[in-house]
């Protein structure tokens, strides 16, 4: 069933991907793309290109070499678990580098080239980032050719590599971003999951549909989508024909709620908050939040970090709604569940992983402890801080000409950075570092104040000072080299992983939608959406990310 | 008229018209008649997006799918054998895609002729895929007929 075997596929398209792979990584290497890669806009990315050309490549060859000895061999765990598995990693990452690299930057480029005939950037409205294009391969290949023989294997560690995308994400959170997002999505999944679950179990009664039916249906519009039909349609004793109703149905709406989220978002002008909130409550399918909040923003991951704490609360929300329709479906059926079958059974592990990442980071294992993490301050007193000359002569135009409404504190911020040409304590204090540092935050409030009153139309400054002011706060933001690369490498888990998982939703699946459960799904979930986005709207505000 | 009859049922309405059909001819004509069940090899895709539960949860939903299906086959097997006693028929459980199943079915056994149901408006229970004739035809090792 789920899990049938592939047999030991040939190793020649394992060679081609494998010559490919090595061949891309001389060419780049050898500077032939050059000019290319500056037009699209990539040429910062070459390093990383020749790395994993020669890495992926080197692996290939070795793995075709060990495949090649141990063909019409009976398989071990080693050919299993691994060369089995690589051929598909490879070719998935392929696909992932050939759209981040290409794909991507030439749809933009096409999209801006269409401008003066559409009036708008299609690629922005329909949100053609690597996320979605990503996922549209993936469905486009396995609805066509079908996913070919010798990825098949891989192609399932899709799910592993989202999970691993999601413990990553877990080094991204300080403190108070978690204990504030935790709240408002305990309280608002809470609502939205069980409000859907029993919404769901009153439309089935309304339609007088069997209880196994909407049961099924229940879970998988209430908690996240086709998991939750996998979760708990042996608890209410679904039929073949309620799980595929279900399946078609969830599958059918989330890809919906994935394209049209993110543009909705973006029309009303959401905030990073507002999305993440809104498609981690509305949208069905976990994976499908996080393909939704990268469409949104695929830059910046602020949205991703909103909407996957809203996706984990409502995971940590299956064992509770298995228990309710447990004893729902039970009182008929006299069924009984352990413990261990709704708690353990149904806990999602990785969550783990995710916490163990954000304790790490908050213990401060990835940058320095007590500051944000990935991010902290510096104020030393050095070159590397300094504003440059050009914004020095402007800020100090600005100083002389004067910037009328600043408060007392602004203006001293001002003058002191026009002094000092960074925002650093006072040099004669540097030995007292807690007197360096108080003053240079205190600072750093003033000109960020200025830079706050000037966006809230409270006083007016020209752009280049404005610009200048911004650019002297930014040098005194640092990056962690360890999170921003556990940073990228989350970039591309998500991007493997989305790949891999369009390759899952099949046309089949799809058309399975119909019947009632068609209908009861479709009010259902149209009315979570448009509740969720009420609320979001009018009540969740901006909180604090970094 | 047939020596073997193979017959295509998952006991929707127009399958049981087929079954009819089978019947009927197989009485007339003393002919063995083999009813094949074929368990559509997209189910092994059903799991859909799924990326959250554990490999404990996944591997329980595919069996509890192999129970149900088998089930579903056992109960129309029943009704099969009861709706055509005297006659004894064979069955035959088959999992993969239903044109090359049914295809390759009829060459193994040599049937004279393969009946199936005709394509209904609401097809219940069970999976919902429909004979691809295009598909079928060139592969068919022997006359096909559609019960209307």
């Amino acid at each position: 069933m789920a899990n049938s075997d592939v047999g030991r596929p040939s190793n020649v398209p394992l060679w081609i991907l494998s010559g490919l792979l090595l061949l891309y990584g001389i060419l780049v290497y050898s500077g032939m793309f050059e000019q290319l890669f500056k037009t699209l806009h990539v040429h910062k990315q070459v390093d990383l290109m020749e790395a994993m050309s020669f890495i992926l490549g080197g692996v290939g060859v070795v793995t075709a070499l060990m495949r090649g000895g141990r063909m019409n061999k009976p398989q071990t765990k080693l050919d299993i678990f691994v060369l089995e598995t690589i051929p598909g990693i490879l070719f998935i990452i392929v696909l992932a580098m050939g759209i981040r690299w290409f794909a991507e930057p030439l749809v933009t480029i096409m999209s801006d080239s269409l401008v003066p005939v559409l009036g708008f950037k299609i690629h922005k409205v329909l949100n053609l980032n690597y996320v979605v294009l990503g996922i549209i391969v993936g469905i486009v290949i396995t609805n066509s050719w079908g996913i070919p023989a010798f990825a098949a294997s891989g192609v399932k560690t899709a799910r592993f590599v989202l999970k691993m995308g999601v413990i990553l994400l877990g080094a991204r959170y300080s403190f108070a971003e978690l204990a504030k997002l935790g709240m408002v999505s305990v309280w608002m999944i809470g609502f939205f999951v069980l409000g859907t679950v029993f919404f769901v179990l009153f439309l089935g009664k309304m339609f007088r549909q069997p209880k196994s039916m909407t049961g099924v249906l229940s879970a998988g519009m209430g908690v996240c989508g086709v998991s939750a039909t996998v979760a708990c349609a042996p608890v209410v004793r679904a039929r073949c024909s309620e799980m595929a109703y279900t399946i078609g149905t969830i599958l059918g709406f989330g890809i919906l709620c994935m394209f049209a989220f993110p543009t909705i978002g973006k029309i009303v002008g959401m905030n990073p908050t507002q999305f993440g909130a809104w498609a981690g409550t509305g949208i069905l399918n976990s994976a499908q939040v996080a393909a939704a909040c990268l469409a949104f923003n695929s830059v910046d991951i602020k949205t991703l970090k909103v909407g996957e704490i809203f996706n984990i609360t409502r995971v940590l929300f299956l064992p509770v709604i298995v228990l309710v329709l447990a004893s729902w479906y039970g009182k008929q059926s006299g069924q009984k569940l352990s413990f261990k079958e709704v708690v353990i059974d149904k806990f999602p592990l990785f969550i783990i992983g995710f916490l163990i990442l954000f304790f790490m980071s908050s213990m401060g294992v990835f940058s320095p402890p007590s500051h944000y993490k990935g991010k902290y301050l510096d104020f030393s007193y050095n070159q590397r801080t300094e504003v440059t000359p050009e914004e020095l002569v402007v800020l100090g135009s600005a100083q002389a000409a004067g910037i009328p409404g600043l408060k007392a504190e602004e203006q001293a911020a001002f003058n002191d950075l026009v002094h000092q040409r960074q925002i650093a304590g006072n040099y004669d204090e540097r030995d007292n570092k807690s007197v360096f540092d108080a003053t240079a935050r205190k600072r750093m409030a003033a000109l960020e104040s200025i830079i706050a009153r000037d966006k809230g139309g409270e006083i007016t400054i020209a752009k280049d000072v404005k610009s200048a002011i911004k650019h002297a706060v930014k040098q005194v933001h640092k990056k962690s080299k360890t999170i921003v690369t556990l940073t990228d490498a989350m970039i591309w888990f998500f991007a493997y992983g989305l790949i891999g998982l369009g390759m899952q939703i099949t046309r089949k699946s799809l058309a399975q939608a119909g019947g009632w459960p068609l209908v009861m799904g479709a009010i259902s979930g149209v009315t979570k959406a448009t509740l969720s986005f009420i609320v979001v709207m009018y009540f969740v505000k901006d909180v604090v990310l970094k | 008229m047939f020596r073997h009859i193979l017959l295509a049922t998952h006991g929707t309405p127009g399958a049981q018209k087929a079954e009819t059909l089978a019947l009927d001819w197989a009485r007339q004509s003393g002919a063995r008649l083999t009813v094949l069940s074929i368990v559509n090899e997209d189910w092994s895709f059903m799991t859909g997006d799924d990326w959250l539960n554990t490999s404990t949860t996944r591997n329980k939903f595919a069996k509890y799918v192999e129970d149900q299906i088998s089930g579903e086959i056992g109960r129309l097997w029943e009704r099969i054998r009861q709706d055509f006693a005297p006659l004894e028929p064979e069955f035959l459980r088959k999992v993969g895609k239903p044109e090359t199943v049914l295809a390759e079915t009829a060459r193994e056994l040599g049937t004279d002729v393969l009946v199936v149901g005709a394509n209904q408006k609401k097809q219940a229970p069970g999976f919902k895929a429909r004979l691809k004739n295009k598909e079928l035809h060139p592969l068919l090792p022997c006359p096909l007929v559609v019960a209307p």
